[in-house]
């Protein structure tokens, strides 16, 4: 039992929006756990069933031929509401669900085990299920054995997740920053709408871990990721790029908007006060690009960031500095 | 039956160098480690051989281990995962 279930829907969804999980790919350890429990449990149907706002869908499964399903009709949702294993014995006979078209057609659903798969945070983000065509009573030593494959289904969840925050500043790491980058830029081209990019890099930074050492260093790294997190808007996307540079993309923005906002952080780390560094100033340089409507690499976006962060460092830091505008380089290219 | 996981699960956790993983991954590998020494358990509590039990574990555990291996790299990238 755990002693920190949540229950409501809405942080139900955003935990399960932040496992970015949804319709992602096959993945072996998940393909792996349905096999072992289909062949442990001896049923002919296991699932890793993740219960979406309106259905219910499958990270993996076996011995059934859809993806997904409406949430109204599946066990699992059922399995989601508590923390205890939900089990149905015999569905043909059970007034909840004898008329569930899961049991009176395809795939002829008869008994069910339900494990929630709850995790740290307390949210049940989905089921494993294991289920037969035939009534069927799960002893409680294959309820066991469910549950605990349950628990590694929510270690190897769990483990996704770290791998895309950055323990110390907790922004996404460089390659989970990449990944939704990508994304980003794709609906930015797919609906022809601005998006920029701002690179932002510490002055200085490593005089601060010389002469206060790494932990004051960690101490900044830090703050400024709490600084900026504050400044941006809940669409933006922040990673830490490496070290003590930093990225974001910023939806819907064109680069005057980009611009005020890199100015506004620029200010904010210059009034922020940081006593593991005895309140000394401390400064940011920021180089921002809005994407060209020809742009589609991400990476050759960041470079001309880059670019510009750079100029911004020679002129002196504390300061931001754009590429040029997509407008500009129009006409620059209409003239060439 | 708990010793016989116990020997399973030890056996097994050894094949993880945990002087290379980050510090901020060692509380994941204690928890995936408890959750499977619980599996080890309820595996040779119902009837299944100690082998067996061990097999399928190892298997879970090499999954476990090769996202283990992709986090790291992950972290590696960004900066401080050490």
């Amino acid at each position: 039992m755990h002693t920190n279930f949540k229950s409501d829907e809405n942080g139900r969804l955003r935990a399960l929006e932040h496992l970015k999980v949804l319709d992602t790919p096959k993945e072996v350890p998940f393909e792996k756990i349905v096999t072992l429990v289909k062949q442990t449990l001896s049923v002919p149907i296991c699932a890793v069933s993740l219960i979406d706002k309106n259905r219910q869908w499958f990270k993996a499964s076996r011995g059934l031929d859809a993806n997904e399903t409406p949430r109204d009709i599946s066990f699992c949702t059922h399995a989601i509401k508590g923390t205890e294993p939900f089990v149905v014995n015999d569905a043909s006979t059970d007034p909840m669900f004898m008329a569930n078209p899961l049991v009176t057609g395809g795939p002829k659903i008869r008994s069910y085990a339900g494990i929630p798969l709850t995790m740290s945070n307390g949210y049940n983000v989905g089921s494993l299920c294991a289920i037969d065509t035939v009534p069927r009573q799960f002893s409680q030593a294959e309820i066991s054995i469910l549950a605990n494959f349950a628990k590694v289904v929510i270690d190897e969840l769990e483990l996704r997740q770290l791998a895309s925050i950055d323990p110390l500043t907790g922004t996404l790491t460089r390659r989970s920053w990449f990944e939704a980058a990508n994304k980003e830029v794709e609906r930015a081209i797919r609906h022809q709408r601005p998006v920029s990019f701002l690179l932002m890099d510490l002055d200085h930074f490593k005089s601060v871990n010389d002469e206060y050492g790494h932990a004051a260093g960690d101490r900044v790294l830090q703050q400024f990721g709490t600084l900026v997190r504050h400044e941006l808007r809940k669409p933006d996307i922040f990673g830490r790029y490496g070290g003590e540079e930093f990225v974001a993309v910023l939806p819907e923005t064109d680069l005057s908007s980009a611009n005020i906002l890199a100015q506004r952080i620029c200010a904010a780390v210059r009034k922020a006060k940081i006593a593991e560094i005895d309140h000394k100033r401390w400064t940011v340089s920021i180089g921002v690009a809005e994407r060209f409507s020809h742009e589609t690499d991400v990476a050759k976006l960041l470079k001309r960031a880059d670019v510009a962060l750079y100029e911004a460092k020679a002129d002196g830091r504390d300061r931001v500095n754009c590429s040029e505008s997509p407008a500009s380089h129009l006409r620059r290219e209409a003239a060439a | 039956m708990s010793a016989v996981a116990t020997a399973v699960i030890n056996d097994l956790m050894l094949s993880i160098d945990r002087q290379t993983v980050p510090i901020c991954l060692h509380s994941s590998i204690e928890q995936h480690q408890s959750n499977l020494h619980a599996m080890a358990i309820s595996l040779i509590g119902s009837g299944i051989s100690g082998e067996s039990a061990r097999q399928i574990v190892s298997s879970v555990l090499d999954s476990f281990k090769e996202e283990l291996l992709r986090t790291i790299e992950a972290l590696q990238e960004t900066g401080d995962a050490y």
